[in-house]
């Protein structure tokens, strides 16, 4: 088994995946992408989902809601903050917010446009955002989103285009991925009293 | 002309890939590799890429081939070829195999 976790990859390219180097219990993690309008309904939805839910995600594009859902502790990965959005779609407070809550920042090749000018675009507010993820030590992964045969990237490409931006290639892969998964699926166990505090049977 | 002795030599990183989808003929390839290149790394990127297609490498039937790539710029074209791949099918590449010498790709 492999240590490249990609949440978001659809459940019936499992085979595939697995073949281009994902790890199954990324794939078989059960996952929620959150779309919301206001706090109050992204709340209701937290609320609703989080027990659930291997992996709670929430799809950004407004930046309070982008500010709420760093802030929320429950919340695990803010997918593309700059969606439909001239900036980036998050700041220093955001991502210092992100590291104290443990919201990943998650960059999806589904938001990379085919025009030349709008993806060079989009690599620079991924750039900017993996410069303050870097900063404040702010955990970030990157998916394909993959609904198709023909989205589906190896792990290692993934990691080029991560390294090609200047920033290290297995964190976004393997390091805070693995990270995310490992610490959700320990809090589910009914020895885990709370987060770091487990009851061990002698 | 006189040889460069290998210590001052280029570098070079040999890629095997395979045609992920529909069958492709060298030419198809060549074109979506380049075009995807330059997207991504611009002129001046490529150029110190000295991205090549191995031409007797391409295998038709199996569709696997071997590209020749600046050992730095190695990372640079895997984000090209995943970020756009100029194919119309939605057809892709996949880098199967990354190796210092060719001969030592045909050892699987």
């Amino acid at each position: 088994m492999t240590d490249f976790h990609d949440f978001f990859i659809s459940q019936k390219l499992q085979e595939d995946a697995e073949s281009f180097g994902w790890s199954t219990e990324s794939i078989n993690a059960s996952v929620k992408v959150l779309e919301a309008d206001d706090w109050g309904e992204l709340k209701r939805k937290i609320d609703g989902n989080r027990e659930e839910y291997d992996i709670l995600a929430f799809r950004g594009g407004d930046h309070e809601l982008n500010r709420k859902a760093f802030s929320d502790p429950r919340m695990d990965v803010v997918l593309h903050p700059g969606k439909g959005r001239k900036d980036s779609g998050m700041n220093h407070v955001d991502a210092e917010k992100a590291k104290e809550n443990n919201v990943a920042v998650g960059f999806s090749l589904k938001e990379v446009p085919e025009s030349s000018k709008r993806q060079s675009q989009k690599l620079n507010e991924w750039r900017r955002n993996l410069k303050l993820c870097e900063k404040y030590g702010t955990p970030y992964i990157i998916t394909t989103e993959a609904e198709e045969f023909s989205d589906l990237r190896k792990p290692r490409d993934l990691a080029s285009i991560i390294n090609s931006l200047g920033y290290d290639r297995l964190k976004a892969v393997k390091k805070f991925s693995g990270e995310l998964l490992r610490s959700n699926l320990d809090a589910q166990k009914d020895s885990e009293i709370r987060p770091g505090h487990e009851v061990v049977e002698e | 002309m006189k040889r460069i002795p290998p210590a001052i030599q280029e570098d070079y990183r040999y890629l095997r890939f395979k045609v992920r989808g529909d069958r492709k003929d060298i030419g198809e390839v060549v074109d979506a590799v380049w075009n995807s290149a330059t997207k991504f790394m611009g002129t001046k990127g490529v150029s110190k890429a000295d991205i090549r297609i191995i031409g007797n490498k391409f295998d038709e039937e199996e569709q696997e081939g071997v590209i020749k790539v600046h050992r730095d710029m190695e990372d640079d074209l895997r984000a090209a070829l995943a970020l756009n791949l100029e194919f119309e099918d939605g057809s892709f590449l996949s880098i199967e195999k990354v190796s210092g010498t060719i001969s030592n790709l045909e050892t699987k």
